[in-house]
């Protein structure tokens, strides 16, 4: 099974690797959603114990929903994994990838948030500084029976990730933000930010959920 | 993806949600709570959460500005039925002392 559209999949040994670049698909969603339930089809007959994807996106609030939509539905197809782990996972990529996008590569003020939607953000940035939505993150996710991997990388202007990474007690119960990063380094088992933040690497163990 | 229903009897208001409250819907989340508590001068407010798999920063950011507005207004704000990848979260950021959970 490979060149499924413009999503290339590799198997071996049971495990299949996807390599998907958005700024290819997109244009063609309608026929992701069409391939989406082929491949769940497929994990099952073949009862695969894993899955790799690699992503290269754009900063692009569609292109991050496909991306999503597909890692829920492969892992949702590892008859391995129970539901409660799926949305344990799924979580953190969702909080990884949108730090990534939103505040590496798009920098977005912390007042646009509180008051506008972020397709009315992306409407903006593309009257404003379109090149910038073109900027890529790029996404690995590795999952076995044993554990999953997740490698997020950004194009923007990095962070003091340390500050934030040593914070020992959640913001304020009445905060409204500052919760991102808490959350995954509380999430996960190994947690390292590189390369002045924009690259980050997480591991979780599925018993130790 | 969210699903949204509600039901208004006075000043109360039950929302059930369906589906994921994250970065992707948070912003369209709170807008209609905005318009549910400015068009029914809703008090008491209910989120049903049975059906939401799991709730990010955003989202949880979403929640707490809910709860501070009702509180405001000396109104409450009821969360009931949190699924287990919720309740974790929220018990992780400390939030499950500061939300009303049933």
């Amino acid at each position: 099974m490979s060149n499924r559209g413009n999503i290339n999949l590799e198997v071996y040994n049971d495990k299949f690797t996807m390599c998907l670049n958005s700024h290819k698909t997109i244009k063609s969603i309608s026929q992701y959603e069409s391939t989406l339930p082929l491949l769940k089809d497929y994990c099952k007959k073949e009862s695969c114990d894993g899955f790799k994807l690699v992503v290269k996106s754009e900063s692009r609030m569609m292109h991050l929903e496909l991306i999503l939509k597909i890692i829920e539905y492969l892992a949702s197809s590892m008859e391995f994994l129970s539901e409660f782990e799926v949305n344990s996972m799924l979580l953190v990529i969702n909080e990884a990838l949108s730090n990534a996008v939103y505040h590496g590569n798009l920098s977005i003020p912390q007042n646009f948030r509180s008051k506008s939607t972020l397709l009315q953000f992306e409407q903006q940035v593309l009257e404003e500084s379109p090149d910038d939505l073109k900027k890529n993150v790029m996404l690995t996710v590795n999952v076995t029976d044993e554990l999953f991997e997740i490698k997020v990388e950004d194009n923007g202007e990095g962070f003091n990730f340390e500050k934030i990474l040593n914070k020992a007690t959640p913001p304020s119960p009445d905060s409204v933000s500052g919760r991102g990063i808490y959350i995954l380094k509380n999430s996960v088992d190994f947690i390292k930010f590189s390369n002045k933040g924009r690259t980050l690497v997480m591991k979780k163990e599925w018993r130790t959920l | 993806m969210i699903e949204w229903n509600e039901a208004v009897d006075g000043n109360k208001a039950v929302v059930t949600l369906s589906g994921k409250i994250t970065f992707e819907n948070s912003a369209e989340v709170r807008d209609k709570v905005k318009a549910l508590l400015d068009s029914n001068d809703i008090k008491n407010l209910v989120f049903e959460l049975s059906s939401v798999k799991f709730i990010d920063s955003s989202g949880l950011g979403l929640l707490v500005s809910i709860k501070n507005t009702l509180s405001k207004k000396e109104g409450s704000f009821v969360i009931k039925n949190a699924t287990d990848t919720v309740k974790k979260i929220m018990k992780q950021t400390g939030l499950d002392k500061y939300f009303e959970l049933e």
